[in-house]
C-alpha cells in the first residue's frame, strides 16, 4: 500500500491492512461517517497505524462492490461533506466476518500460547 | 494541501479520469484535509508521502481509468513495432523484393502452423514487449494479465494474420504484405486486450471509460 512509510512496515501496520475493510465496515455500524471521521474512529480504538488516505481506496472497492453507498450533506461543522452509510449486503458481510474473526483469532492466540508454554 | 491536491488532480488528469469524476475525487480529499487541518493533522502525514500514488490507487479502486484508450494504444503499438521488426527481418535475411511468404503448398494445416510461427515467432518478443511497457507506463491494472494472455494466445495470432496475409498475396507488394501481418496480428492481440477488460468490467473491478 502507497500509504505506508518507505522503512519496513510494523507488524500492526501489516496486519491491518487485510483487515482495513472489515474495520472500516464495523466504524459505519454506528451510523454515516465521512472518511476523515472513520480514520479518527479507527486511531480512537487504537488502530492509528495507516495514513489516513489509504482509507479511500478501501472505500471506493467497497462501494463499487455495494457494500457501502455515499451520499452528500451539509456537516455538523457546516460544509457538505461525502458520507459513507452500510448497505444491507455491507452489514451482512460484517456480520459474517465477524464471526470469521472470532474463530480465528481463537486459533491464534491458542497457537501463540501453546508457544509460550514450551 | 495545496501541492498535496494539485499533485493528486494532475495524477487523475494522466491516468485519464473523467472531469466529472476527478472533481468528485477532489472534493472529497479536500474536505477531509480540511478536517485533519483543524486537528493539526498536516496534509503530507494524512496521504501518507505519497499523493501520486493515492491519487493512482484511488482512481484504480474507482474504475476510473481509461481503459478505451490503453487498448486502443496496445493495437497502434503492437502494429508499429509489428511492422517495424519484420521489415527488418526481412530486409536482414532475405533482402530487399524477397517474399517473406512460405511454400502456400503446404496448406492450412500443422505443417504450415508450425513453419509460421518458428518463422515469425521472434516478433513476438519486441511487440510484446512493447505493449508491456506501454501498459505499465499507463498504470494499467490489467498489465501482467493482458500480456500472459496475449503472450499465450500470440502463436495462434501470429499463424491467422500471416496466414491471412499470404492468402492476398500479390496484392500491394512487400511492405503491404508485412503491414497486413503486422494490422491483422496488432488486431487479433486488440480483441484479446478488450476482451480481458470487458470480462474485468463486468465482474465489477473496472467502470466503462
Amino acid at each position: 500500500m502507497h500509504c505506508m512509510a518507505a522503512s519496513v512496515e510494523s507488524p500492526t501496520a501489516l496486519w491491518l491492512r487485510g483487515l482495513l475493510d472489515v474495520c472500516l465496515l464495523a466504524a459505519l455500524k454506528s451510523g454515516p461517517l465521512y472518511g476523515y471521521q472513520m480514520t479518527r474512529h479507527l486511531a480512537d480504538s487504537g488502530l492509528d497505524v495507516v495514513a489516513e488516505g489509504s482509507i479511500y481506496p478501501a472505500l471506493a472497492r467497497m462501494e463499487r462492490a455495494e457494500l457501502v453507498t455515499s451520499f452528500r450533506e451539509p456537516s455538523a461543522e457546516g460544509p457538505p461533506r461525502k458520507y459513507y452509510q452500510l448497505t444491507e449486503a455491507g452489514e451482512a458481510l460484517l456480520s459474517h466476518r465477524r464471526q470469521q474473526w472470532t474463530t480465528f483469532s481463537s486459533a491464534v492466540t491458542q497457537v501463540l500460547g501453546q508457544g509460550e508454554d514450551r | 494541501m495545496t501541492d498535496i491536491v494539485s499533485t493528486c488532480r494532475s495524477t487523475w488528469k494522466r491516468l485519464g479520469v473523467p472531469p466529472q469524476a476527478r472533481a468528485d475525487l477532489e472534493f472529497e480529499l479536500r474536505t477531509n484535509l480540511d478536517s485533519a487541518a483543524a486537528d493539526g493533522v498536516d496534509a503530507a502525514t494524512f496521504v501518507g508521502g505519497d499523493p501520486s500514488g493515492l491519487a493512482r490507487d484511488w482512481a484504480v479502486a474507482r474504475g476510473l481509468t481509461r481503459s478505451r484508450w490503453l487498448v486502443a494504444g496496445s493495437v497502434l503499438i503492437a502494429l508499429s513495432v509489428g511492422w517495424a521488426s519484420l521489415e527488418i527481418f526481412r530486409l536482414l535475411f532475405f533482402g530487399r523484393g524477397n517474399t517473406l511468404a512460405p511454400d502456400m503448398n503446404l496448406g492450412f494445416g500443422w505443417w504450415s502452423f508450425l513453419v509460421v510461427v518458428v518463422q515469425f515467432g521472434w516478433l513476438l518478443v519486441p511487440v510484446l514487449g512493447a505493449v508491456s511497457v506501454y501498459l505499465r507506463v499507463g498504470h494499467d491494472r490489467l498489465v501482467a494479465r493482458t500480456v500472459g494472455a496475449v503472450g499465450a494466445v500470440s502463436p495462434v495470432a501470429l499463424w491467422l494474420s500471416a496466414s491471412m496475409s499470404f492468402a492476398l498475396d500479390g496484392l500491394g507488394g512487400i511492405p503491404a504484405e508485412t503491414l497486413r501481418i503486422s494490422l491483422i496480428f496488432a488486431l487479433l492481440l486488440g480483441a484479446i486486450r478488450a476482451a480481458i477488460v470487458v470480462a474485468d468490467r463486468r465482474s465489477g473491478h473496472l467502470s466503462a471509460t
